[in-house]
């Protein structure tokens, strides 16, 4: 499902490479925790495997597909077909509806909007299952608080079945209760849709859900990995 | 990319109050590049159309701008009058069409008055040619009748049938030609030409009013009564200048020759349409700065609107990264950015075309009844579209800086833009 | 104050007087009649070959002639627009100090005794005249020392001024 294999990253300007990972893998339906301190690299990690930054060199595949070897536009629309993402917060465009929100994926994508069948149905099954109040979904998403965006961008996330989800440290601005809440939402649409859960955070808390536990640092062999 | 374009108007209507002064900015701006560029042509127009379908203008030798000053706006004094022999010399030439005489020196309550002869009416052309036309009444015929323009009439409130008196010399409380009262036979149509401003009388009234007159006052003693002037010979001995007409337009030039080598006295013969472009063009200065200073401040406006786009471009790097995470592509963001500093840009135009309209609809009567300038509402011409479209192409470049940066910014930031 | 006479007041000092005689400034009159376009040149001789005297020297004569040569080609002097469809009717040229016209050519300016100028008469016929809208002028390329030409014009639309420089070259209306 997803393979990388003799990746060297850099960031412009930068003296060091951020990442060098000599092999990396997750099956298909597979959860997996991936921790490490700040600033190791794993934001970075992320970016790579969404197709906006590209490696100095390596494999990045994905569904079989190696995107590092494809074009901007064909890694764009790559992005928008397969894979969710989840941020750690402000996910959401403010000035959209909660609903709008949603359903964004199905216009960037034909394939997640064929996918999700009837769209504004299946955005309001999601935000149903992700226990969001009725009144709240025509909402701007800025009203919301910090707890529903972070649900309403799950919903987003999942939408149109993407094969990959990809969340990045999404619960670090949840208090205690609503991160186990978040997660295990998270992790039963996760399951439901049937998706590759890719799930990033510093928190060791959190690692008991899922199926595999990753230190970015013992697949890293780049320096970067120890400072904040 | 229609999704995209999609959510910039979106996004851009959520930032709608930022982008509405930048907006105003612009309408105002557009407006006034467009007004200078109006009233430059309008008032170019008016001016230079004063006068059309006169082949030359006739006086005493001064100068060109002199003549064309007492003879076609009745502002200053003509410092010698001609002989009415030149007149007849040069109406009886074989080349000449026609030949209209003016008299000038008196006036109405600040108005000037002008001697002619009926067929003044008949054969002043302005603007594109067209000939003069009555409001109300008829051509005087008898002594002591007068037309008036349609300004003196409006702003004095007078029609056919009341009686003026006329007022020796241009001053406002000079002596009174009280005893000789005219009678208003005919007001004629506006025609944003100093002809609006005139009072017409014949030949004849100017010297029957300065019968009983010697060196600028009336002489002691003598009076002669309105109905007694019909015995004196008011054939007049001089006037102040001559509207010519040829036959051929082909002679202009040598006419022209013929009367400023005219033996009997010294004559100035100026071509009308000639002078007054070279009026125009010694203005050229003038205008060009105007136009530079509005085209500056068109500038500003946009200078606005990149500054307003650029710095609402950091609360928007958020924005930017999740439209990336969803699959827009660099040049989709870059494109965002351009088309809504384009879109505000055009937007800002059409409210400035339309604020002018508005403004010359509202303000046309004023600009009319103050400044003597003609301004039309119509479709904008050909350099006003020019301008327009000089002014989206400017507005295309300010709105590319933005782009460029937010292209740079999220192809930098990759996900997680920091700020 | 009317706007127009407010303009016109404050041209008063501006205008300069018409007609005069000015080193590197000649007079064009223009007259578009019907089919026909009349040009009436006046040339400071000064701007055409140097000097405005007798020529002292075969150089100076030369001079002269090519000058003469150069005005007496009106269909490269004169460029009408072309869809007018304009043929050159007559040239008629007067240099002074060139054969026995002299008397003429050298026509007295008041005050102005050392000027001597160029007249020269041209007439176009138009197979077209409704596309006439514009006359360029190659006068500037042949006399180097001309800078500009002072234009009257009379036509269908009416009166009009304009000036030519070697930069703008193109009489329209
Ligand atoms: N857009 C960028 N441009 C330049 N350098 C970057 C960029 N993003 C990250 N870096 C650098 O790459 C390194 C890894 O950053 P990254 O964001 O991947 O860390 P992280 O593990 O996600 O940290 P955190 O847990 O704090 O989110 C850091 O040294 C950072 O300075
Ligand atoms: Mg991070």
């Amino acid at each position: 499902m997803i393979a990388l294999s003799d990746l060297v990253f850099r960031w412009p300007r930068q003296a060091g490479p951020c990442l060098d990972i000599a092999d990396f893998a997750l099956a298909t339906g597979e959860r997996v925790f991936l921790q490490g301190p700040s600033g190791s690299g794993k934001s970075t990690l992320l970016a790579i495997l969404g197709g906006v930054a590209v490696p100095e060199r390596g494999r990045v595949e994905l569904l079989g597909q190696d995107i590092a070897v494809l074009t901007g536009h064909r890694r764009d629309a790559f992005r928008a077909d397969h894979i969710g993402f989840i941020f750690q917060q402000f996910n959401l465009l403010p000035w959209l509806s909660a609903r709008d929100n949603v359903l964004l994926p199905c216009t960037f994508s034909a394939r997640r909007y064929a996918r999700a069948g009837n769209p504004a149905t299946e955005a309001t099954r999601l935000l149903e299952r992700l226990d969001l109040a009725v009144d709240l979904w025509d909402k701007p998403a800025a009203e919301l608080s910090v707890g529903q965006q972070q649900r309403v961008a799950a919903a987003r996330a999942l939408i149109g079945k993407p094969e990959i989800l990809i969340a990045d440290e999404p619960t670090s601005a949840l208090d205690a209760e609503r991160q186990q809440v978040f997660i295990d939402l998270l992790l039963t649409e996760a399951a439901a849709v049937g998706a590759t859960l890719l799930f990033v955070s510093h928190d060791q808390r959190l690692a008991a859900h899922f199926d595999r536990v990753l230190s970015l640092a013992d697949i890293n062999r780049a320096a970067t990995g120890s400072g904040a | 990319m229609k999704a995209v374009l999609l959510l910039a108007l979106k996004s851009a209507w959520a930032r709608r109050l930022t982008l509405g002064i930048a907006l105003i900015a612009i309408a105002l701006a557009s407006a006034l590049l467009l007004a200078v560029e109006r009233v430059r042509h309008d008032a170019r127009q008016s001016f230079t159309q004063s006068i059309s379908g006169v082949d030359l203008v006739v006086g005493a030798r001064t100068g060109g701008v002199q003549l064309m000053l007492y003879a076609v706006f009745h502002s200053g004094n003509a410092t010698n009058n001609i002989r009415w022999d030149s007149f007849e010399a040069i109406a009886t030439h074989p080349a000449v069409a026609w030949a209209v005489p003016l008299s000038m020196g008196d006036s109405h309550r600040g108005y000037p008055v002008v001697g002619t002869r009926a067929d003044f009416f008949e054969h002043f052309r302005y603007a594109a040619g067209q000939p003069l036309a009555f409001a109300t009444g008829k051509p005087f015929a008898a002594v002591f009748e007068t037309v008036l323009g349609s300004e003196v009439a409006q702003s004095l409130g007078y029609r056919t049938g009341d009686r003026i008196t006329l007022t020796h010399g241009m001053a406002e409380l000079g002596a009174d030609h009280a005893d000789k009262p005219f009678a208003i036979v005919g007001v004629l149509a506006p025609t944003g030409t100093p002809v609006d401003r005139t009072v017409h009388v014949s030949l004849e009234a100017i010297t029957a009013i300065h019968l009983d007159w010697a060196g600028g006052a009336p002489l002691p003693g003598l009076n002669i009564p309105a109905e007694q002037v019909r015995k004196f010979d008011l054939q007049p001995k001089e006037i102040t200048a001559l509207l010519v007409g040829l036959k051929s337009r082909a002679d202009v030039f040598r006419l022209q020759r013929h009367i400023n080598a005219y033996k009997g006295e010294p004559l100035l013969a100026v071509l009308p349409g000639v002078a007054l472009d070279e009026l125009w063009q010694t203005l050229a200065m003038v205008e060009r700065t105007l136009f530079v200073l509005s085209a500056l401040v068109v500038l500003v406006g946009l200078a606005g609107l990149t500054a307003t786009l650029l710095a609402g471009l950091n609360e928007r790097r958020r924005e930017l990264a999740i439209l990336r995470a969803l699959g827009a592509s660099p040049q989709a963001i870059f494109l965002m950015l351009t088309v809504e500093g384009l879109l505000v840009t055009a937007l800002g135009m059409l409210a400035g075309a339309a604020l002018l309209a508005a403004g010359i609809a509202t303000l046309a009567p004023l600009a009319q009844a103050h400044f003597g300038v003609n301004l039309a509402l119509r479709p904008p011409s050909g350099s006003e579209l020019a301008l327009l479209a000089a002014i989206l192409a400017t507005g295309l470049l300010a709105s590319l800086v933005p782009g460029w940066r937010a292209w740079r910014m999220s192809l930098a930031d990759g996900l997680t833009p920091r700020n | 104050m009317k706007l127009p006479l407010l303009f016109a007041a404050c041209l008063f000092f501006v205008l300069p007087a018409h007609a005069q005689h000015k080193h590197g400034e000649g007079q064009l009159d223009v007259v578009i009649d019907k089919d026909s376009v009349t040009l009436g040149l006046e040339l400071p001789l000064d701007a055409t070959v140097g000097f405005e005297r007798t020529p002292k020297n075969d150089k100076e004569k030369a001079a002269l002639a090519a000058a003469d040569k150069v005005l007496k080609d009106a269909a490269t002097l004169w460029l009408p627009t072309p869809t007018a469809n304009c043929t050159v009717q007559s040239a008629q040229v007067q240099v002074p100090f060139t054969g026995g016209d002299d008397q003429h050519a050298q026509h007295q300016h008041e005050g102005a005794a050392h000027h001597a100028d160029i007249d020269a008469r041209y007439v176009f016929r138009c197979a077209n005249p409704a596309a006439l809208k514009s006359v360029e002028t190659t006068l500037f390329k042949h006399f180097k020392r001309l800078y500009r030409l002072e234009v009257q014009r009379v036509g269908p639309s009416g009166q009009g001024a304009q000036r030519l420089t070697p930069k703008a070259p193109v009489l329209s209306w």
